[in-house]
């Protein structure tokens, strides 16, 4: 890649953090809530700093598709599926959290269901 | 740009980012930052480096947000459109930095004319630099400045502010008498002033 090519990938990585719809957002409010810096987000993904800012341009995943667009991402870029999966999961529920609870899926909603598992467990025993 | 074969590429990109193709975005943004740069940089052959930067890499990253924007016209592909985008942007940065430029310009040209004692000192601090040189100069300017009021106070002055009351509204002094607010607006610019002429000289 030419130096030209490098200074705008990078800028571009770097103004796709505004953009709620890149990779680069998500990673962007995980260090920033987490208190990591990028280096120890790259250990984390299984992959070198230098990678990062192709990573990031890359689109984030679907809910309704998340498996699949994971794991495709983590073949591209040779990171650890499981690593993306998690720090996605892990931003979208603090994300649903800040507004609310408001989510169509995920973390938030698997909580719920269980809690009312547990209900019915409760409603069973007391019966 | 447009050999047949790279124009295929880009087609090709494009129908996978319709298709909602995670990793497309990475490979479009390979193919085409530096060729549209190119030829963004030859459109506005006077627009610095950074700006055309940051005009193509905006036009690239609303593409991804909405590929399906792409096709509104007749013969508009989405190199086509990606190139207009790109110019659009750069246009608005153009205009954006000539305005700015402008009100620099008229606010330093209004001091020195003034008879405001305390303005001309800011004026002929800042005319006659470079924008780049300015815009140093006003980021330093404002890490000099010890308060939130006083920062706000010379954004004021650079935008070409002269209302006291916008002054006052600024400093958060709205509350107090008239002539107290002068005071203390005069206070402020007489403090920027002096912090201004302190950093001129050292260096």
């Amino acid at each position: 890649m030419s130096q030209v090519d490098e200074r705008l990938m990078r800028l571009a990585a770097e103004r796709a953090a505004g953009r709620p719809n890149h990779l680069a957002w998500v990673f962007s409010q995980y260090v920033s809530t987490q208190a990591i810096s990028r280096a120890a987000l790259a250990a984390e993904l299984g992959c070198s700093e230098a990678v990062m800012p192709r990573l990031t341009l890359c689109l984030r995943p679907r809910s309704e598709r998340f498996a699949d667009d994971v794991a495709a991402i983590a073949s591209k870029f040779a990171v650890e599926a499981p690593a993306l999966a998690r720090i996605v999961r892990h931003v979208d529920a603090l994300a649903a959290m800040a507004a609310g609870g408001k989510t169509k899926g995920g973390m938030l909603m698997a909580a719920r269901k269980r809690r009312t598992q547990e209900a019915d467990e409760d409603d069973d025993l007391s019966v | 740009m447009a050999s047949d074969r790279t124009s295929e590429a880009i087609l090709a990109l494009h129908r996978r980012l319709l298709d909602g193709d995670r990793v497309a975005s990475e490979e479009a943004a390979r193919l085409l930052l530096v060729p549209l740069a190119e030829a963004t940089q030859r459109q506005y052959p006077r627009l610095d480096e950074q700006s055309v930067a940051d005009a193509v890499v905006d036009a690239l990253l609303d593409y991804f947000q909405e590929p399906a924007r792409v096709g509104g016209g007749p013969d508009v592909g989405p190199w086509t459109f990606l190139q207009q985008a790109a110019w659009r942007n750069a246009a608005n940065l153009h205009r954006g930095g000539k305005r700015r430029k402008d009100r620099e310009e008229r606010w330093t040209g209004e001091i020195a004319l003034s008879r405001v004692a305390d303005g001309s000192a800011l004026g002929k601090l800042i005319e006659g630099e470079d924008q780049a040189e300015r815009d140093r100069r006003v980021m330093q300017l404002m890490a000099m400045l010890s308060g939130d009021g006083d920062r706000a106070v010379l954004r004021l002055r650079l935008d070409g502010e002269r209302d006291v009351g916008v002054f006052a509204t600024a400093l958060g002094i709205t509350g107090l008498p008239i002539a107290n607010q002068r005071r203390l607006v005069k206070q402020a610019k007489d403090r920027i002033d002096k912090v201004l002429k302190r950093g001129r000289r050292a260096r």
